[in-house]
């Protein structure tokens, strides 16, 4: 029953950070059509310039995702704490530029789906390197509360409703969460 | 109000069952002692991202017939598939407080996924 400040924080920061991502992904997948994407195919064709970008942007990426797996899998980096270490915070900062490349090119592409993705990305990173300090029992109530985020951004920008009922719902899911998380510990 | 579609609530449901699957296949992947190559040329890993890619177009497909602020919470079902999974396959304790955990999320979802339908009028909802 204990997790440290910082655990409590990056899992924190990360549902926050989490919680944009539906939203964005709501607004991409409601104006997506094949054709569109044909479309854009027909007019873009790639320059040495954008495929080197993409390449970047994605051998950033995997460096990042390496970095981060020996956090993943518990290993210790070299004995600091998560947020002293400089390993995590490079692989971080690889994993937000090689995002950065991919979106250069993303014009042709679409940034609301690579916004979505990105949120979820850096969320994952955060969430993982957070769980490492603290009990499931301390910090599922904590993930639970990504289910409020989103309610209040989708009221803020995609213009829904909530009511009496939904709120009951995802309190009665948050209560669950918890619970779920106090049985692991 | 625009209200969520049925099939949407069950692409959801559905979506759910594939990405807890895909943690199963990470936790496949990630067994203790594997090193790093091993993991990234695991078949495990490689069955996981396969599921979690269409776990992602399927919740994509969801959000067209629906609310997010009504879909998204339905995704915590999830944590029963990983609940009951684990305790089927890597025979993790499934204690009395997991149980009432997994009951509260059931009855959770059952009442978001009724929320758009009884409206601002309220009608008899059986749970």
């Amino acid at each position: 029953m204990a997790a440290t400040i910082t655990s409590i924080l990056l899992v924190l920061i990360a549902q926050v950070i989490g919680a944009p991502m539906p939203i964005l992904l709501k607004k991409w997948s409601g104006g997506f059509s094949f054709g569109k994407i044909i479309a854009n195919l027909r007019h873009s064709f790639l320059t040495l310039v954008q495929l080197a970008t993409i390449l970047g942007g994605l051998v950033l990426l995997g460096l990042g995702v390496i970095g981060i797996y020996p956090i993943y899998r518990d290993e210790p980096v070299f004995g600091f704490g998560v947020m002293i270490n400089p390993i995590p915070i490079l692989c971080v900062l690889s994993i937000i530029a090689g995002f950065a490349l991919l979106y250069r090119w993303s014009v042709q592409f679409d940034r609301l789906l690579m916004g979505g993705l990105f949120c979820m990305a850096v969320s994952t990173v955060l969430f993982i390197a957070g769980l490492r300090g603290g009990d499931l029992s301390v910090l599922y109530p904590l993930v639970s509360t990504i289910y409020i985020w989103v309610c209040l951004l989708s009221v803020k920008f995609l213009g829904e409703r909530m009511n009496s009922q939904k709120w009951v719902g995802i309190a009665c899911v948050i209560v669950g969460v918890a619970l779920i998380g106090f049985g692991s510990s | 109000m625009s209200g969520t579609k049925t099939w949407a609530i069950i692409l959801v449901i559905i979506m759910t069952g594939l990405t807890s699957s895909a943690q199963v296949m990470y936790k496949l992947a990630a067994s203790p002692g594997a090193s790093l190559i091993e993991v990234l040329f695991s078949r495990y890993l490689w069955a996981g991202l396969f599921l979690y890619g269409i776990g992602f177009i399927l919740l994509n497909i969801a959000f067209r017939g629906g609310e997010v602020s009504t879909l998204y919470p339905i995704i915590a079902t999830s944590y029963i598939w990983v609940a009951v999974l684990s305790y089927s396959l890597f025979n993790e304790h499934l204690s009395s407080l997991k149980l009432i955990g997994i009951f509260a999320i059931v009855v959770g979802v059952a009442l978001i996924s009724r929320s758009d339908k009884s409206g601002a009028v309220a009608e008899e909802v059986p749970v």
